[in-house]
């Protein structure tokens, strides 16, 4: 089943002691950072903890990402490490062109190759931040099978668009639109950005729920708190779970009838009715609305 | 893995849950830990051992280490102690994962 | 989130100095004490901690109350020490007040001695226990007589002094300050003295390193007429208290000093170590030398380098310090004195 990546929580590479909680809070994935919230002198050092933290500490059903440096910095020493240490997935920051992402997939497929371990097991995700990365969308989100996501990097983005952020998010509105839509056209997850001001709880419903209304599946958090609202907001009606939970029975009544036509009320469902069913039935599982699937 | 320690190097931070190592290369044989812990009454002993094992790895047989920890795991520990290592012996890239795990 | 630490310029453009400057002054520490960088911890807009550094020294540990107790002052120290390791200083010295020694005890720091309102501090690899074992070994185990100089540079004053100690001593152990604040600079300093007691076999030269009359403990020390006279007294208490603590170690069974009539620091720092010593070993003070009813001093000598009067220095110095001189006179001329 596909994974819910509804929490996206950010944690700064250096910091020991949110390394060691990261796993309790329930976010969906844990963005280990390398990249920004770790200062050059410090890089090695952060290397080595989130190394050590992968290896050992239990994150539970928690996706583990790990934003690393671009290539030409401290890229490639990060992708040996963190597909040593096994990490799940691997965030390119500032990707602007689809071989952004072909350097990085071979990176990774030659680590892969050199540490023994399974070729293909380490995905990958890009973070787009510049203009140049939001036309590129629909090539970065296709560059690679390792993909399994694009998000928005809004910080960078609107440095290079000149602006800076706003409560309103017009600013950011053409660049959600074509990571979604890149994200939609490859078949990927689309991810959206941070939201810094952790005191503004208004503001960040809001913009939460305008990025739930895009079709976004999740967002990023930089702090535990955000994670229930982010969850709350996402979490599906009762509505909702009704009608997903009859296309699960009718893939049941067809899975025990050896049928390939699944049907509710004797009409035909198509595939994307179904896989919104069974999203819908992950979130609400995951918001804690039902348990086993539903099928208790 | 043949790490030569070249010079004094500190790594990690004095934060909760975190642990300072600081380490220099010894004229004598043998490591030497010194170690100021918030919790060294029970950990302390983990703490070294952690230390030493991970010092073995990199073959480095002669090394003072100072130690400052505020409660942190061994993976922490473990980290802390290869960067300080590393960061005496002027190696920064292809590092030997393998051995190091 | 825990807020960003970043340097702190004292300059009108940078937006948290004056917050800093406030900060100081509510916990009564001295903004324009000298410091090579200041870190500002901000969160949101304010900021809610600072500490300084002057070379490897600690200083201007700044925490608004609401933030005492552990976390920022933590983040902060940890910082700092990273930023010097950095540099490849791996030696840290704290000189704080007595409300900050526990937390820094905390972190790792030893203390060297501390007084009522000072405490100093230090943490690293081969600390001040170490430095006292390795003078140890220099010495024979005999009753010694310490005298502690900067001998900027070396004067006939100093040599008196020194003859005097050897004369009535079996051993004499001069403890030359390491501080680089002076005209004459260290290795110049250790020369001349070594050269100007050759003669005297019961002589033994040591460094203060940061130890004694330090930029640590004793920072108005180097500002003489300029210092503040209470702080003096306070640094020169806990000064004094250092050098208790060379005695527990050593033979040191006196303690020498000069008198300096001209300066005021001088004579707070005399007082304050007969007081310190009452109990524990004799101050012995010997009055300046005097040439045509004028102190023999290393400032007068000084002076007489920047107005071209050799003929006053070769009657205040030894002749090796003398000679040094005139070799070099253009360039002392020119050389910055702090």
């Amino acid at each position: 089943m596909k994974r819910l990546r509804t929490t996206m929580m950010f944690l700064p590479g250096m910091n020991a002691a949110m390394l060691r909680d990261a796993g309790i809070y329930g976010a969906d994935a844990l963005m280990f950072d390398l990249e920004d919230a770790v200062s050059m002198k410090e890089k090695d050092a952060a290397r080595f903890l989130v190394h050590e933290a992968l290896r050992t500490i239990d994150y539970g059903q928690a996706e583990t990402v790990v934003r690393i440096n671009e290539l030409d910095t401290f890229g490639r020493q990060d992708i040996l490490a963190m597909v040593d240490a096994g990490v799940e997935v691997i965030r390119l920051p500032k990707t602007e062109t689809a071989q952004d992402i072909i350097d990085v997939d071979q990176a990774i497929s030659a680590a892969e190759d050199r540490l023994g371990k399974k070729q293909g097991q380490t995905h990958m995700m890009a973070a787009i931040e510049s203009a140049e990365g939001i036309f590129n969308a629909r090539d970065i989100a296709k560059a690679s099978d390792r993909l399994i996501g694009i998000a928005l990097g809004a910080e960078d983005y609107v440095t290079n668009l000149q602006t800076r952020r706003y409560p309103d998010g017009q600013e950011l509105a053409f660049g959600r639109s074509m990571i979604l839509h890149a994200a939609r056209a490859a078949g990927v997850d689309a991810i959206d950005t941070v939201y810094s001001d952790i005191e503004n709880e208004a503001g960040f419903r809001e913009e939460v729920q305008r990025i739930k209304a895009l079709g976004f599946n999740g967002k990023s958090v930089v702090n535990p708190r955000q994670i229930p609202i982010v969850k709350e907001i996402f979490a599906p009606t009762q509505k909702e779970i009704y009608q997903a939970s009859r296309v699960i029975k009718g893939i049941q009544e067809a899975e025990a009838n050896n049928s390939g036509v699944i049907s509710v009320d004797g009409k035909m469902v198509d595939k994307p009715i179904v896989e919104r069913a069974q999203r819908v039935m992950q979130l609400a599982e995951a918001s804690g609305l039902i348990k086993n699937g539903g099928q208790n | 893995m043949n790490v030569e320690l070249k010079h004094q190097a500190i790594a990690g931070t004095t934060e909760s849950s975190d642990i300072q190592i600081m380490i220099e290369p010894n004229t004598n044989e043998g490591i030497e830990i010194q170690l100021d812990s918030s919790v060294q009454f029970q950990f302390g002993k983990q703490i070294k051992l952690v230390i030493m094992d991970t010092l073995e790895k990199l073959d480095i047989t002669q090394a003072y280490v100072k130690a400052t920890d505020q409660g942190a795991l061994d993976c922490t520990v473990k980290a802390r102690t290869l960067t300080a290592a590393f960061r005496a012996a002027d190696i920064d890239q292809d590092y030997d994962w393998q051995v190091i795990d | 989130m825990m807020g960003q630490i970043q340097e702190i310029f004292p300059e009108s453009f940078d937006l948290y100095y004056p917050q800093w400057q406030t900060l100081l002054k509510s916990l009564t520490l001295a903004p324009d004490d000298p410091v090579d960088h200041i870190y500002g911890l901000i969160e949101g807009d304010q900021l809610i901690g600072a500490v300084s550094n002057l070379g490897p020294i600690i200083k201007q540990v700044a925490i608004p109350k609401a933030h005492q107790g552990g976390h920022v002052f933590n983040q902060l120290i940890s910082f700092i020490m990273n930023q010097l390791a950095a540099e490849d200083v791996f030696h840290y010295f704290v000189y704080t007040t007595p409300s900050h020694q526990n937390a820094f005890e905390h972190l790792g720091f030893d203390t060297i001695a501390q007084t009522d309102d000072l405490v100093f501090l230090e943490k690293g690899f081969h600390g001040f226990k170490y430095y006292l074992e390795q003078l140890k070994t220099k010495l024979r185990d005999q009753p010694t007589a310490a005298i502690v100089m900067n001998a900027n540079p070396f004067t006939l004053g100093h040599l008196q002094l020194i003859q005097r100690a050897a004369q009535e001593n079996p051993q004499v152990l001069i403890l030359l300050v390491s501080a680089q604040r002076s005209l004459f600079t260290f290795d110049e300093r250790l020369a001349l003295v070594t050269q100007g007691t050759a003669h005297l076999d019961n002589v033994v030269i040591a460094p203060t390193d940061y130890y004694l009359v330090s930029n640590g403990t004793f920072p108005t020390y180097f500002l003489k007429e300029r210092a503040p006279l209470q702080v003096a007294e306070k640094q020169a208490r806990l000064d004094a208290a250092v050098f208790t603590q060379y005695s527990t170690v050593l033979p040191i069974t006196k303690r020498y000093v000069g008198t300096e009539p001209t300066s005021a620091v001088t004579e707070i720092y005399n007082r304050i170590m007969a007081e310190a010593f009452k109990d524990k070993f004799p101050l012995v003070i010997q009055p300046r030398q005097t040439l045509q009813s004028q102190v023999i001093s290393a400032s007068k000598v000084r002076q007489a380098i920047q107005t071209n009067d050799l003929a006053l220095i070769q009657a205040i110095t030894p002749l090796t310090t003398y000679q040094f001189i005139v070799a070099h006179l253009t360039e002392l001329q020119q050389r910055k004195e702090f």
